[in-house]
């Protein structure tokens, strides 16, 4: 799988308005998917409702190339040389928080070990605050992003060890 | 405090299904108790606020009731299943909230409520503060527990907006303009009466609960709000005119909330939707929304169906729909 290959898979499924894409090979498994950065991971209503996870969008294991519609025509792929493993998963879409309060130590800093019970940050949506648990034990290896950054369905906040 | 000394309760409720006179005799005659123990819980009455008068030869009669959101003074107006039917009330209250949460966190049932007179810590999103003076204000957290995936949960925000304005619309004149700032706050009159701050517990496919804290100004006279907010927020009886029975109002409230919360678990936001653009402040006005990413503007045109705020851009009529921010509106023209 090439540049020019995932660029031709992005032209097909804009051509086809295809918004996911998934594609497994012996050495490569990758998927992609298009559409406005805030319709991007917005599952439909119906699926909301249904059984959790039924239908839901989730993070390829091995995430070894995504295509993302930049608000233009512009279709980018990126490679991330080394994909975080064992991850704590944001179940929203919100802006993610690492304190409780602006002026407040951060719920969770690398090296911390955490239980399933620990509450890892705060992400918010339209003034839903949503403490989110580790749900797995573990320590913290990397906080994978940054204070008030704007988070996805399934992007991985955090790594453990 | 959550419950009311029983015979306490008793002697309440005969007072006020008589509306008249009842006398000590009467009262240690059919409760089984002495002259003595029917006074101390008439002085536990009166140390609540109810003006309960004495004559000799005439006996008992309570002349009013306090204007105090009390645990089974709401019980009374409650037409509800579930939201309510547990109370916990704090005269004075850092914050409900927390209280709601911590309630939350021990197992505390779906429907559990903490009210408060005051809060001394009233705070909204951010620890922003929210001004809460005893006597005036409804106060409330409500614990939730929703059998919905988390990506929905945000949306229970503009439930209870929605919930509110029902509930504002019962005791206003039919003049008033009352509506939703999405996501979480409800104006009447241009003026912000109430707003709603959100906490929850999630996992990747379970909510564990969302305590919805509900703050409304109802009695809050003019003279009493403070500079930094004198020129934004208003009250119900600063648009009505006339005093809001709190206890009356929060039950009317929770009234409103349940059955639409029930609905909103089982079919989701669409049903509401017409109802929310309807109620949209900002409908069909410029808005600018402050996100950490930076600020985007737009004419809102309206709610997707999972909350989203829909904003068209005038230019190339391009849509995106946000669902984070501070919002303001430009003033109309």
């Amino acid at each position: 799988m090439n540049v020019d290959e995932i660029r031709r898979i992005a032209e097909i499924m804009q051509k086809h308005e295809l918004t996911e894409f998934s594609i497994e090979s012996e050495d490569c498994r990758m998927k992609v998917r298009r559409g406005p950065k805030t319709k991007k991971v917005a599952a439909p209503a119906s699926a909301m409702f249904a059984p959790p996870y039924a239908g839901a969008p989730t993070m390829p294991e091995s995430n070894s190339g995504q295509a993302r519609d930049n608000g233009g025509n512009r279709e980018n792929a990126e490679a991330d040389a080394a994909p975080p493993q064992n991850t704590i998963d944001c179940p929203i879409v919100g802006t993610f928080y690492s304190a409780p309060s602006p002026d407040a130590e951060p719920f969770v800093k690398v090296g911390d070990a955490v239980t399933p019970d620990t509450v890892v940050c705060i992400v918010e949506a339209m003034k839903v605050m949503n403490e989110i648990k580790a749900e797995k034990a573990g320590r913290i290896k990397r906080v994978l992003v940054e204070n008030t950054q704007p988070v996805e369905f399934g992007e991985p906040l955090f790594e453990l060890d | 405090m959550k419950k009311l000394h029983a015979t306490s309760q008793t002697i309440l409720s005969v007072l006020r299904q008589s509306g008249g006179d009842i006398s000590g005799e009467d009262l240690c005659r059919d409760l089984k108790i002495s002259r003595a123990a029917v006074w101390k819980h008439i002085q536990s009455l009166r140390e609540l606020g109810y003006a309960i008068g004495s004559a000799t030869h005439r006996g008992y009669r309570l002349t009013a009731a306090p204007n105090l959101p009390l645990p089974w003074e709401i019980e009374g107006h409650l037409e509800t299943a579930r939201l309510g039917r547990e109370i916990e009330y704090c005269a004075v209250a850092e914050s409900t909230n927390p209280l709601a949460i911590e309630a939350a966190k021990n197992q505390a049932a779906e429907g559990f409520c903490v009210v408060a007179d005051q809060q001394k810590q009233g705070r909204g999103r951010l620890r922003r503060p929210w001004f809460s003076p005893p006597s005036r204000n409804l106060y409330l957290s409500v614990v939730l527990r929703p059998p919905i995936a988390p990506l929905a949960l945000p949306q229970i925000s503009l439930i209870a907006a929605l919930a509110l304005t029902r509930a504002c619309k019962d005791w206003l004149p039919e003049s008033a303009d009352i509506r939703v700032k999405w996501p979480n706050d409800v104006f009447v009159n241009q003026g912000k009466v109430a707003g709603i701050l959100c906490e929850s517990a999630s996992e990747t496919d379970r909510v564990h609960y969302a305590v919805v804290g509900i703050g409304v100004n109802l009695n809050l006279k003019r003279e009493d709000l403070p500079g930094e907010i004198a020129d934004t927020a208003t009250s119900l009886q600063i648009v009505g005119g006339s005093e809001v029975d709190r206890p009356r109002f929060a039950a009317n409230l929770l009234n409103h909330l349940e059955p639409m919360y029930f609905a909103w678990c089982r079919d989701g936001l669409a049903d509401f939707l017409p109802e929310l653009e309807e109620m949209s402040l900002m409908r069909d006005r410029q808005v600018d929304v402050e996100t950490v990413s930076g600020r985007r503007s737009g004419i809102a045109v309206g709610i997707t169906e999972d909350g989203g705020l829909r904003l068209r851009n005038p230019q190339n009529d391009h849509e995106e729909v946000v669902y984070c921010g501070d919002i303001s509106l430009t003033p109309v023209d």
